[in-house]
């Protein structure tokens, strides 16, 4: 046994084998590595390809007694009705709309603050400020989105209570849909941006100090040194994330908007997924919802390849 | 750093450093807020006079919650998922990474590629939904903890990590006869404590705060978790203070309180271990961008 064992790490055995001898001598010289991987194996197989044989019932009429396997074929008829559905298409453009919001607020919004508590040269106040940005990261949707109910409570809530300070009317901001995407973008600004910013802070801390002083003695002053040296440093970085966020670009926050969203404002509070949920397991019409979901995970999945191959093509080693 | 101390220099650091210290007080108002809130006396909230320090300060609202006894359920609840979870969840990506850091295993690309794949095409809710239902976990934690057992991304870092520890390690022990059980138990994670370490306080507070998977499989009110448990009684509060009329007042006595303290309860645990998570997760967060 020592000798077989030993084997492998000298490198693949000299004598050349057929298929199957050599496939168990495989499996005799590494079984205790293919057995640390049977647990994991069954893990993946059961919970994570199993499921995408289940997908076929969106081409299918789901008989609970008859199982997804018995279930009569109906072909493309869920697909017809999902895109004749208004509240389908109503769930696709919000889920549009807030990834592009998300896009355009929430990608920025930590690189702005990371480039700023870099500006900071007294250490105390740096680390107070990055310990207080950083909290709601920890704390669930369900606390932050409780914390904000409360805040934005029409009767008396802290902003109610300013507004009406001022003697303007006060607003019942989760009755209201057009106010609901901009709570999802703000609250996600507020709760997301300090931690998100740990990651270009960690970057900006790996450029070379000689390029800042050979720029200082150029006469640069503080924001051509932002322009001209840091975010040049941080260039790599900033692409690489922001072809990721392509890549899950319809991964809205199903959480977040799940918690945040009522029955009065699904006009604008409906996504993909919160529907999917809904309609599917509320109302178990899963049959129709493994449509809407199957279509949701083929565009995600070309995403994530566009991205990929733009990574590549920028010489980024590619997400994978 | 910079040598300049003009004025126009020093106006900008003043202003920058205003500039975040109203960001920061913006991100932790809604907290002061609510902490605010749950210290107040009912009459001033209703009134809306508490902004961000109590008014009337009173501890009746956590002395009720504290007697009332549903959030021991929650907390205990939420303790045990949190462990039984962690615990599986570290096994199983211990058992995933090793064989896989191990790149002279064969068979080990075709693993890979089918992870890449099921990272690109990640399963959508109702077929993984009736998955779980057929294997038998609904209403039981199991289906909090196994369809969650593996988070890939975790399993990748700590793949990286092990690949990149020396080889001679390895071969030294199994020429002294180790298996490699042994070679993993003995040698690979004492050197690689500080990532273990990251990975579990990363699938600890995703645990603590696990909320959607509780709604997708749990009906029986006494097997939920903290968090679903809290939005139940947020969600309770907020409908009785909406429908409530004038007479309904004392039915209503110390609701607002009452919300606000929930939400401070709830949040407690994480808010004392933030310190100490604060510091591994930046590691965590680092150790995931390195790897490349």
């Amino acid at each position: 046994m020592a000798t077989s064992t030993a084997s492998k790490s000298i490198g693949p055995p000299g004598r050349r084998r057929g298929f199957w001898a050599q496939f168990l001598f495989n499996a005799w010289t590494y079984r205790y590595l293919y057995l640390m991987l049977v647990l994991p194996f069954v893990f993946f197989i059961i919970f994570r390809f199993y499921p995408m044989f289940g997908n076929i019932i969106a081409f299918k009429k789901y008989q609970l007694m008859r199982g997804i396997w018995g279930s009569p074929w109906v072909g493309l008829t869920h697909f017809n009705t999902l895109f004749d559905d208004p509240a389908f298409l109503r769930v696709l453009r919000n889920t549009v709309s807030i990834a592009a919001f998300k896009l355009l607020v929430t990608f920025p919004a930590p690189i702005i603050l990371a480039l700023f508590i870099n500006e900071i040269r007294h250490m105390a106040y740096k680390r107070f400020v990055q310990t207080v940005v950083y909290v709601p990261h920890f704390l669930s949707w369900v606390i932050y989105g409780a914390i904000l109910y409360i805040v934005l409570s029409p009767a008396n809530g802290l902003i109610n209570n300013i507004i009406s300070a001022f003697g303007m009317e006060k607003v019942a901001f989760f009755q209201k849909p057009a106010l609901f995407q901009p709570i999802v973008i703000i609250s996600s600004l507020l709760k997301e941006t300090g931690w998100a910013a740990i990651i270009y802070l960690a970057t900006i801390s790996t450029i070379d100090l000689t390029l800042y002083e050979a720029a200082i003695i150029d006469g640069a002053n503080r924001w051509q040194l932002m322009r001209h040296v840091t975010l040049p440093g941080l260039a790599l970085t900033i692409v690489t994330l922001f072809i990721l966020q392509i890549g899950f670009f319809l991964n809205v926050g199903f959480e977040q908007i799940f918690i945040l969203q009522n029955n009065m404002i699904l006009s604008t509070a409906d996504v993909i997924e919160t529907f999917i949920y809904r309609v599917g397991i509320r109302q178990a019409r899963f049959d129709f919802t493994t449509a809407a979901g199957l279509f949701n995970g083929l565009v995600g999945m070309v995403l994530v390849l566009l991205a990929d191959r733009l990574a590549k093509r920028l010489d980024l080693s590619g997400i994978f | 750093m910079i040598a300049s101390s003009s004025f126009r220099f020093r106006l900008e650091s003043i202003l920058i450093y205003l500039g975040l210290g109203i960001f920061a007080f913006i991100a932790v108002t809604p907290f002061l807020h609510t902490i605010a809130r749950s210290f107040s006396a009912e009459a001033p909230i209703l009134r809306g006079e508490v902004y961000i320090w109590p008014v009337g300060f009173s501890f009746d609202s956590y002395e009720r919650l504290i007697i009332g006894g549903t959030f021991w359920l929650a907390y205990r609840n939420s303790f045990l998922i949190t462990f039984y979870a962690t615990l599986v969840q570290m096994t199983m990506t211990i058992l995933c990474a090793y064989p896989l850091s191990r790149t002279y295993l064969p068979g080990r690309g075709i693993f890979m590629a089918l992870i890449v794949f099921q990272m690109i095409f990640p399963p959508s809710l109702i077929p993984f939904y009736l998955t779980v239902r057929e294997v038998g976990l609904i209403d039981s934690w199991g289906s909090l903890i196994w369809p969650y057992a593996i988070n890939t991304f975790n399993m990748i870092v700590l793949k990286s990590y092990f690949q990149a520890l020396p080889k001679e390690l390895e071969e030294s022990a199994i020429i002294d006869g180790a298996n490699d059980f042994k070679v993993l138990i003995y040698i690979m994670l004492p050197l690689s404590v500080p990532v273990i370490l990251t990975l579990t306080l990363f699938y600890v507070v995703a645990n603590w705060n696990l909320f959607l998977p509780a709604i997708f499989f749990i009906n029986d009110g006494n097997k939920q978790p903290l968090q679903v448990i809290l939005r139940d009684m947020i969600w309770s509060m907020q409908l009785a203070t909406q429908t409530a009329s004038a007479d309904d007042f004392e039915r209503l006595a110390g609701m607002e309180a009452l919300k606000a303290s929930s939400v401070i309860i709830a949040a407690i645990p994480m808010l004392i271990a933030y310190p100490f998570f604060q510091r591994y997760f930046i590691k965590g967060i680092l150790l995931g961008a390195i790897k490349g």
